[in-house]
């Protein structure tokens, strides 16, 4: 379970989050969605301490994150994450930037991981793409490889950022498709997208923020069809609509 | 034949007879000079060894020491960050000549040490400092975006530094190393002053010698030429060597 209480988080002088209070159950699907600029990634990024908040705390299964004296490589061994731009290691083949973080982060033995590297591609479909570069590979076969880097870490939590939105329209299907598949296996997920279908038929419950704030919290059936707020309305009939 | 190893073919001929062509030239022109002092000329061309010793081995540790300021460079303590700046600063500020004499009068002023030490020492430390600024305009181009990716993971901030950021550098960084290495290769004549007998030191002597000037200098320069070329064509083979387009 993750618990956020009263967190905030400011860049220089604006406050990004004001006082989000938010509570995810373990095996949970969750979509945050919302305008641009409205803290999605930022809020995001907390939960794995990419950004250290003000203001506030985040519980991760009675662990508090936040806490200065925590370990934050422990924490993070533990949340998978997965970026817009991919984030590849342009100095590492597909298998081995899968395996990285197995020989250095779990300190496994290499003909072990690079076992469980090729059998993580040949589930997201690139057991051919084993010895590729990132240079080679398309932009959803990239994004592919970087969930299963974040997979190859057996985190309970993982995070997506916009994961198909850098990618060309007849390659977010087979993002969604691997990404769909992770759903009820356990794993607690949380993506910021603009795929409305995916927070639809995916997700258990829908973030609605608005300027640094949760305006709604609800199942997507409620959301969906009768949106609380004047701005949820707003912004689902220019997603709908686009 | 297929019209590809043709055209290398043709290629290659054309370079052989260049090649040849030069020789005869330079052969015509020094071909009195060698009959006269034949172990001269042998002497200015393995006296190049001294070169080639000292500007690789100043490269390798100036690569070493090079690369440890770039990283204080961007370092979280700012008496590192000042450090690593003012040496930087002090020795791209002053002249090579005024550094090999302090290290060699000064630093090692009481001591009996091999004179080709002093001139590696001296000239790994210049350019260190060269390639220190290399190095930190290669690390910051690295995109955040993947050391990002390796903290999420947990991994621990020095092997993001050894196994993405400086693999990363490097191969940005490769076209200025080589000519940081050709930049060795022409500086370090500097080092006769201390009578470490380089290139430029034996030539020196047999122009001396001999009271001709333009046979030993005409040969000097081809040395320092033909050095100079072998290193660049290496770099563009390392370059290609390096290449992630390529699959391994
Ligand atoms: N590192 C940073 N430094 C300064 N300001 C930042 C930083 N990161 C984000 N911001 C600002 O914080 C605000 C929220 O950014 P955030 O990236 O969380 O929004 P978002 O909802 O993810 O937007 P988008 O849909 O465009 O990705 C924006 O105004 C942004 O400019
Ligand atoms: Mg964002």
């Amino acid at each position: 379970m993750i618990k956020i209480n009263n967190l905030s988080k400011s860049f220089s002088h604006s406050k990004v989050l004001h006082d989000i209070n938010l509570t995810i159950d373990t095996g949970e699907t969750i979509s945050i969605i919302g305008p641009s600029g409205s803290g999605k990634s930022t809020l995001l990024r907390c939960m794995n301490l990419l950004e250290i908040p003000d203001e506030g705390s985040i519980n991760i299964d009675d662990v508090e994150i936040t806490d200065p004296n925590t370990d934050m490589r422990l924490i993070r061994e533990n949340i998978g994450m997965v970026f817009q731009q991919f984030n590849l290691f342009e100095n590492k083949n597909v298998l081995e930037n899968v395996i990285y973080g197995l020989l250095k982060v779990k300190k496994m033995e290499k003909v072990e991981a690079e076992e469980i590297g090729k059998n993580l591609l040949i589930r997201v479909g690139l057991g051919e793409k084993i010895n590729s570069m990132p240079q080679n590979l398309s932009g959803g076969q990239k994004q592919r490889v970087a969930i299963a880097r974040a997979l190859a870490m057996e985190p309970s939590i993982l995070l997506f950022d916009e994961p198909t939105s850098a990618l060309d329209p007849e390659m977010v299907k087979e993002v969604l498709d691997v990404m769909k598949d992770l759903d009820h296996k356990g794993y607690t997920i949380i993506v910021v997208t603009h795929e409305m279908g995916f927070a639809k038929n995916v997700s258990d419950h829908i973030v609605f923020m608005v300027e640094g704030k949760i305006a709604e919290y609800a199942t997507p059936e409620e959301f969906f069809s009768s949106p609380k707020t004047e701005r949820a309305r707003e912004f689902l009939d220019k997603m709908l609509n686009k | 034949m297929n019209k590809e190893s043709k055209n290398g073919l043709i290629k290659a001929l054309k370079i052989i007879i260049t090649l040849i062509l030069i020789v005869l030239f330079l052969y015509f022109l020094l071909y009195k000079f060698y009959v006269r002092y034949p172990n001269h000329v042998i002497n200015i061309i393995l006296a190049a060894r001294y070169t080639i010793i000292i500007s690789i081995a100043s490269a390798f540790f100036g690569l070493l020491l090079g690369t440890i300021i770039a990283l204080n460079k961007s370092s979280k303590i700012k008496l590192l960050r000042t450090i690593a700046n003012f040496y930087t600063d002090l020795f791209r500020g002053t002249p090579v000549i005024l550094q090999l004499s302090i290290i060699y009068f000064v630093v090692f002023g009481a001591f009996d040490v091999n004179l080709l030490i002093v001139a590696i020492t001296s000239f790994s430390l210049n350019s260190a400092a060269y390639i220190s600024e290399i190095m930190r305009a290669g690390i910051q181009n690295v995109d955040k975006g993947q050391i990002e990716a390796a903290k999420a993971m947990g991994v621990r901030e020095r092997d993001i530094a050894t196994d993405i950021v400086i693999p990363q550098a490097i191969r940005k960084t490769l076209p200025p190393l080589i000519n940081e290495l050709a930049t060795l290769i022409k500086e370090s004549s500097v080092v006769y002053i201390i009578g470490v007998s380089d290139l430029m030191y034996v030539t020196d002597r047999v122009t001396a010698g001999t009271f001709l000037y333009f046979e030993p200098l005409l040969i000097a320069g081809i040395c320092y030429y033909v050095l100079v070329k072998i290193t660049t064509i290496l770099g563009k083979y390392v370059e290609v060597k390096l290449s992630y387009d390529k699959n391994k």
